[in-house]
């Protein structure tokens, strides 16, 4: 009983001290947040905030949450702040001070909870998107009651690992609250309020959710010839992201590299590429009409290139017909010393202004 | 002298090509080498190449060296031609490795040229004396480079084929073995492959009193759930309609360690030795891949296997053979009926059947772990792997049965080596990913175990007198034959949709939906081939549709099967029966044994020895 009472004091000076932070930080912070929506129903309540850096600008949005979450016939109630970023993708989740979040018989989480909570909030692809809540805690509680079934032992098995045992429920409504409306309404907001200096800042972030979104909108709005907007994509090329890498050079304009400058850009960005880029750059090169530079560096290249490389160096080449004299006398030797031999004799034959001398000998050999 | 790591052949009247040159030749086969050191041998694509070959399979450490010595019956001077590949082209990969003569070391690296496919690669003149030479391979990376064999030639225009069936005449001609294989005897049943459904077939049958051989193509039994690729076993072998079937599966299980655990000793692989070794009447081949076959009409006559590492070749004779393989290769070799990939719904009225037929089949997974150490630790870049980031990652510390490549981007057969090497290309890259750029989580963890021998799901359904489909299963027909009890989910797996994003048709990750059924019971006409008269089968390769397969393929469940096709053959054997007529004629025996071997007839004495 004594014990009891001492708990219950901490627990006043705790609650009291609770209380009294947001008031005391609250003035600092509301410089740094703008409410934009708040909502209040029976089962959920919570106001958005858009959060902005020291400059201002707009950093990402966040939600204290309110709601309740009930199984039969129980409820507890559940405080959660939400964090997304400016595209409304969840971030990450935190629980305000002085409040708990429980499982079953109220046992509060403990880290390695959290950490899986963070974990199963953050997959967007997961299972929980295929069930309905009945489905899932029935299974748990037939789980708990009989041990893993082994004829539906495999699909619990396979939820299992989706959820926290003891907080179905929470896992659940959290996971659909993370990409509902509110982060809806972040994207909206953002999408509202886009400039092109927002669009620079995407690209340039580093996080692809916003790289790949601006991209896109660069692309739409055809701004590309936007020279920051443009060397910010390409830098895109350069970074450690291969998809997005891969993803970009397949969407980019042809218009982009029609300059003998980006076209030599591209070669080097070529050489220090990974080598799945690589092909695609290579596949990019086929598309375009090359400067000479760039056509020596196909013919030269094929020398060093893998077969797999060499297909590609090739198909390349094979659009372009256009080739100087110099050039034409480099096929027609790799011709001669039995390289490539049919690829070099197309390329010839479709040269627009093919060298006389050369246009003689295929005409001698094919006699 | 060892017969095999030389020869000495003259090439008069050999070839039309060369008549008036007189050469002498030497071949050494890799996996042959007497030191394996820790290069590991790999016999995945015998039936592509006709061959194992040495692979270094350090997990990115570089492994002892491997070495041998060769016999050359005249000394002088040789040209040298290596058989390797660049398994990771991309653009070179990490496999490479050197050669050392006679202490020598030969310049040339060899496994970085770029190319994917087998080929012989010249490696210059080098001076061998007479006698005894000694040939060593030097690993340099860990990252499984490979060579099949080396071929000596006092001829620089002596390069040998590199045709695979071509290269097998020549193989069998400086191997020595073109006088036939060594016989082992003739038995009852000769059961070929030594998985879950093949130990217990073997075991089955031998209880019953059959003389049974047991070949296996890996130094170790049990297959999928065996510590060389370690799937657990599953499907239950409690609810079964005669639930005296499941009790030598019950003595196999080692317990369950889940799927991938590093603790190899989890798998029980000496338990399954010790279990078949303590029977009498089977006489076991590990080791042995069976490649080839003799036929008398719709029968087996024979069946040739060789020795992965020495390529000795034997020869099983036997009443009844069992295609306990997974692929089907008996079957195959003898002509059965097969069917591989997908039929259509209209093919099979089976609701979960594809719209068309197709090739696709469910992939091979090269499991791994890694575990946590009191020590940080680095793994290096892999440029050659495939590449992941921030945006796509698998972020955890083991595999589990996701890792899976195949699903019709590649033939489980035929390309068995490009899924392994896929596979490893996976891991290795998600691991160095995770190594280098998610350091704070990963950098105490250090690989333990990477599976280089891939756990297959899906080859060869060989067709028996009744092909099991979806709606057998699901209206839960019992037949009259219905003895193998079968619980598991219709589990038929696809590529994983995150990672069909990002890697479209090549997938290494897979998700899947399970179906729920009923406990239901697979007829003994899915257990024998229908067109060749003595062959039974037991294991993923029975007669069943690509979707009733997706239920059937589960270990314990093929470890019934296994007992079943014992049980099976001894009745055939017992009234000089096919296993057709054990169905026709012999069906209340064969179903009273089922029910309990006890039932009819009492133990066989064992054998005197």
């Amino acid at each position: 009983m004594e014990h009891n009472s001492k708990y219950l004091t901490y627990g006043l000076i705790l609650l009291l001290l609770t209380l009294s932070l947001p008031g005391f930080q609250g003035n600092v912070k509301l410089d740094n947040k703008v409410l934009i929506e708040s909502l209040e129903t029976d089962s959920l309540r919570y106001d958005m905030y858009l959060l902005e850096d020291d400059s201002g600008q707009p950093e990402g949005f966040m939600a204290e949450i309110f709601t309740p979450v009930c199984h039969t016939n129980e409820c507890y109630p559940v405080y959660v702040n939400f964090y997304w970023d400016l595209l409304g993708n969840y971030e990450r989740y935190e629980v305000p001070e002085g409040e708990l979040l429980t499982k079953l018989d109220h046992v509060p989480f403990d880290a390695s909870d959290h950490g899986k909570l963070q974990e199963i909030l953050s997959n967007e692809n997961s299972l929980l998107k295929d069930y309905k809540i009945e489905e899932l805690v029935g299974s748990t509680q037939t789980a708990a009651a009989n041990g893993v079934d082994a004829v539906t032992g495999a699909t619990l098995k396979t939820i299992q690992n989706e959820v926290i045992y003891g907080a179905v429920y929470s896992c659940y409504t959290l996971w659909y609250l993370a990409r509902g409306n509110m982060a809806a309404t972040a994207k909206a907001h953002t999408v509202e309020n886009s400039s092109r200096e927002q669009l620079l800042k995407f690209l340039e972030s580093g996080h692809y959710p916003y790289q790949y979104w601006a991209i896109e909108k660069v692309l739409t709005k055809g701004t590309q010839k936007d020279e920051k907007l443009s060397t910010a994509m390409l830098q895109i090329l350069e970074g450690d992201n291969i998809f997005l890498a891969a993803h970009l050079i397949k969407v980019l304009p042809l218009e982009v590299f029609s300059t003998l400058e980006r076209q030599v850009w591209l070669w080097e960005t070529l050489e220090n590429s990974q080598y799945r880029l690589q092909m695609d750059i290579f596949d990019k090169l086929k598309e375009l009409a090359l400067y000479p530079e760039i056509q020596n560096k196909l013919l030269i290249g094929l020398n060093e290139a893998n077969p797999a490389q060499q297909r590609k160096l090739l198909a390349a080449l094979q659009n372009q017909s256009n080739l100087n004299n110099a050039q034409q006398f480099l096929a027609l030797e790799y011709l001669q010393a039995g390289k490539w031999a049919p690829e070099m004799t197309e390329l010839l034959k479709t040269q627009e202004n093919l060298d006389k001398k050369i246009k003689k000998q295929l005409n001698t050999q094919n006699k | 002298m060892k017969r095999i790591l030389w020869i000495f052949g003259l090439l008069l009247g050999f070839t039309q090509i060369n008549p008036s040159q007189a050469q002498n030749r030497v071949l050494v086969e890799a996996e042959s080498f007497e030191n394996t050191g820790g290069w590991v041998i790999d016999q995945q694509s015998f039936d592509v190449l006709y061959s194992s070959y040495l692979m270094a399979h350090g997990m990115g450490r570089v492994v002892k060296d491997a070495s041998t010595q060769v016999n050359f019956q005249k000394g002088g001077t040789y040209h040298m031609w290596v058989r390797t590949k660049d398994w990771a082209p991309y653009p070179t990969g990490p496999g490479a490795f050197k050669l050392t003569i006679n202490n020598k070391e030969i310049d040339q690296v060899f496994g970085q040229s770029g190319i994917v496919d087998w080929d012989w690669y010249y490696a210059g003149a080098i001076e061998m004396m007479e006698g005894e030479n000694s040939l060593t391979a030097k690993d340099l990376s860990g990252f499984n480079g490979r060579f099949d064999a080396i071929y000596f030639s006092t001829s620089k225009a002596d390069k040998p084929t590199n045709d695979n069936q071509e290269l097998l005449t020549l193989r069998k001609e400086l191997l020595g073995l073109t006088d036939g294989p060594e016989e082992i005897g003739k038995f009852d049943l000769v059961v070929v492959g030594g998985g879950m459904a093949g130990t217990t077939a073997a075991i089955s049958a031998a209880r019953m009193g059959l003389k049974v051989a047991l070949v296996q193509n890996r130094p170790v039994l049990g297959g999928n759930n065996s510590s060389e690729i370690r799937v657990h076993l599953m499907g239950r072998v409690d609810v079964n309609h005669y639930p005296k079937l499941g009790r030598i599966v019950r003595e196999l299980d080692n317990g369950d360690p889940g799927n991938g655990n590093p603790d190899e000793k989890r798998y029980g692989d000496d338990r399954k030795v010790e279990i078949v070794k303590a029977e009498p009447n089977i006489s076991l081949h590990l080791n042995t891949h069976v490649y080839a076959v003799e036929m008398d009409g719709n029968s087996i006559k024979a069946v040739i296997g060789r020795d992965i590492a020495t390529n000795q070749e034997y020869r099983f004779e036997s009443t009844y053979f069992s295609d306990c393989t997974g692929d089907g290769t008996l079957g195959f070799l003898a002509g059965a009926e097969f069917r591989m990939g997908r039929e259509s719904k209209e093919e099979t009225g089976e609701s979960l059947a594809a719209v068309t037929a197709d090739d696709f089949t469910l992939g091979t997974s090269n499991l791994w772990a890694s575990l946590e150490k009191e020590y940080a630790s680095d793994f290096p870049e892999t440029p050659w792997a495939l590449q992941f980031s921030d945006e796509y990652h698998i972020d955890d510390h083991k595999a589990d049965w996701q890792w899976e490549t195949g699903f019709g981007n590649f033939n489980t057969i035929y390309e068995a080596e490009q899924i392994r090497d896929h596979n490893l290309r996976a891991i290795f890259g998600n691991w160095s990913y995770l190594k280098n750029q998610k350091g704070d989580k990963y950098k105490y963890n250090e690989l333990a175990w990477v599976a280089y021998i891939g756990g297959k799901r899906e080859s060869r359904r060989l067709m028996g007198d009744h092909v099991l489909t979806q709606m057998d299963i699901q209206d839960g027909e019992m037949y009259p034959d219905g003895s193998v009890t079968a619980t598991w989910t219709i589990d038929l797996h696809f590529p994983d949709a995150k990672n069909s994003k990002y890697f479209e048709g090549e997938e290494f990750f897979a998700a899947t939906k399970h179906i729920k059924v009923q406990p239901y019971t697979i007829p003994y006409r899915c257990l024998y081939s229908r067109n060749i008269d003595n062959l039974y089968m037991a294991g993923r390769n029975i007669s069943t549709t690509h979707v009733a397969f997706g239920s059937t393929r589960v270990m314990r469940t093929c470890g019934m099967m296994g007992e079943a096709v014992g049980y099976a053959a001894y009745v055939a054997k017992r009234n000089n029966a096919s296993p057709r007529e054990v169905y026709t004629r012999h069906l209340e025996e064969f179903m009273s044994i089922i029910e309990s071997p006890l039932n009819i007839y009492t133990y066989p004495t064992l054998p005197n020895k």
